[in-house]
């Protein structure tokens, strides 16, 4: 049986050094008591949320200022968002006659709910009117006619079903 | 005196010796690093209250400690996803050490791993930084908020993250957590915050009720799952504490995400009742 060769003692003694530099790489790692050894980056599969059913717009009905109409923000807007959505215009498009056939001021009221800061509530609520007012200008309604308010929050709770576009006519 | 030169020793004793010597570096180095753990987990100690503090007469901690439980749902420990978390939590970190805290972190990186605690962050002693004057006392609670981040930011990067998971495993231990803490607290514990840093966007079974894969993304359903998590004893009520919810839709790449996260962090919120507050990512 062949014997293996012993190797020269400088390079057993490299080896050693060799050992010891992977040891201490190794050994010293500066995280806390309670880490786990160096985790792979992952990120977690998004799941799969189906659209939900909008419900139509209701046209204008009686109120106390006016015939007004309230439109769910979750119809008009991206969440966050002050941009008026491509699939909502249809909707706003039906509201477009009673508008023109009255003749008084159309006040806009942009509404949140207690979601989020009372700051960002406060301007995201007045960009949202001012975006529905926006839409109804380019929609040949007179400029002058057209007064978007941002009230921010309805309420301080957080209730989705206060994230609306009020308009009322007067 | 004749100094042993070890090219005059034996092969083996060379060997030997050689051997010994990288041990004992080795040993020494390894020790180092320890040390430097250990010391990592003695800085948290300059920044914690302890009855022998140095106090500022001026701001002298009279009271109760408040009890701060943050539960982080990791769908991503990208160095991203920690920075933003670290961003996230920096007022409540920043409170503690003003004000005095007891703060527990855990963290969920989803199905098939555990829940994990940072160093530091076991809620045993409270933070508190106050110095003999105002100058120095600002400079530690900033340097110590800087320095509770970086624990925070390295750690997230450090848990494993599952491709299935949700904020379902940390909400339902968190009134056991409450309880601990109170219990174990050195000196008196007084108001709980708990704060939840979660997507709500999980993806686990059936079984669970915050899972959202195939849900559809209404309203609505955001109120039924979250009355279900209640109604079938999946997650408790947190009587007396104030719950803040972090991180709502964090990652979301469509309207539905989105909105089912925050209707849900709405819903949520009205279960527990109470003091509760959602802000969406």
């Amino acid at each position: 049986m062949a014997r293996t060769a012993r190797r020269p003692a400088g390079t057993r003694h490299a080896a050693v050094w060799a050992s010891l530099a992977v040891a201490l790489c190794a050994g010293c790692t500066g995280r806390g008591a309670s880490a786990s050894p160096d985790a792979p980056a992952a990120s977690r599969q998004l799941p799969s949320v189906q659209p939900g059913q909008q419900a139509p717009i209701t046209g204008f009905i009686a109120g106390p200022e006016g015939p007004h109409v309230s439109v769910p923000a979750s119809y008009l807007f991206s969440l966050d968002s002050a941009v008026i959505r491509p699939a909502a215009v249809t909707g706003l498009r039906k509201l477009l006659p009673a508008i023109r056939s009255s003749s008084g001021a159309v006040m806009i009221y942009g509404y949140t709910d207690g979601l989020g800061t009372v700051a960002h509530n406060k301007l995201l609520s007045r960009e949202r009117a001012d975006a529905v007012a926006q839409w109804l200008i380019s929609n040949h309604i007179d400029p002058r006619r057209v007064h978007p308010e941002g009230k921010g929050e309805a309420t301080s709770a957080i209730d989705p079903a206060q994230r609306r576009v009020e308009i009322v006519l007067k | 005196m004749r100094s042993v030169k070890t090219g005059m020793l034996s092969p083996l004793l060379r060997s030997a010796v050689t051997t010994a010597a990288a041990a004992a570096i080795a040993a020494g180095a390894l020790a180092g690093c320890a040390r430097a753990s250990a010391a990592g987990a003695a800085d948290c100690s300059r920044y914690q209250y302890s009855a022998g503090s140095v106090t500022n007469p001026d701001q002298p901690h009279t009271g109760k400690f408040k009890l701060v439980l943050i539960l982080l749902d990791l769908s991503s420990n990208a160095p991203g996803t920690a920075a933003t978390i670290t961003q996230d939590l920096s007022p409540y970190l920043q409170a503690a050490v003003d004000d005095g805290a007891y703060v527990k972190v855990d963290a969920d990186g989803g199905s098939g791993t555990q829940v994990a605690s940072p160093g530091c962050f076991g809620g045993s002693q409270p933070f508190l930084v106050t110095r003999a004057n105002q100058v120095a006392q600002q400079k530690t609670q900033a340097s110590a908020v800087n320095a509770l981040d970086g624990i925070l930011k390295g750690f997230i990067q450090s848990v494993k993250v599952s491709p299935h998971g949700s904020a379902s495993r940390l909400l339902q231990g968190a009134p056991e957590q409450v309880s601990a803490l109170r219990a174990n607290a050195p000196y008196p514990a007084g108001p709980v915050q708990v704060i939840l840093w979660s997507n709500l966007l999980g993806n686990t079974g059936a079984s669970d009720c915050l899972n959202v894969n195939g849900m559809p993304g209404t309203q609505a359903y955001a109120q039924a799952i979250a009355r279900r998590c209640f109604s079938e004893g999946q997650l408790a009520p947190l009587p007396g504490a104030a719950l803040d919810i972090l991180g709502v839709g964090t990652g979301a790449v469509n309207d539905q995400q989105s909105l089912l996260a925050n209707d849900l962090a709405s819903a949520l919120c009205g279960e527990y009742g109470g003091d509760c507050r959602a802000f969406p990512a």
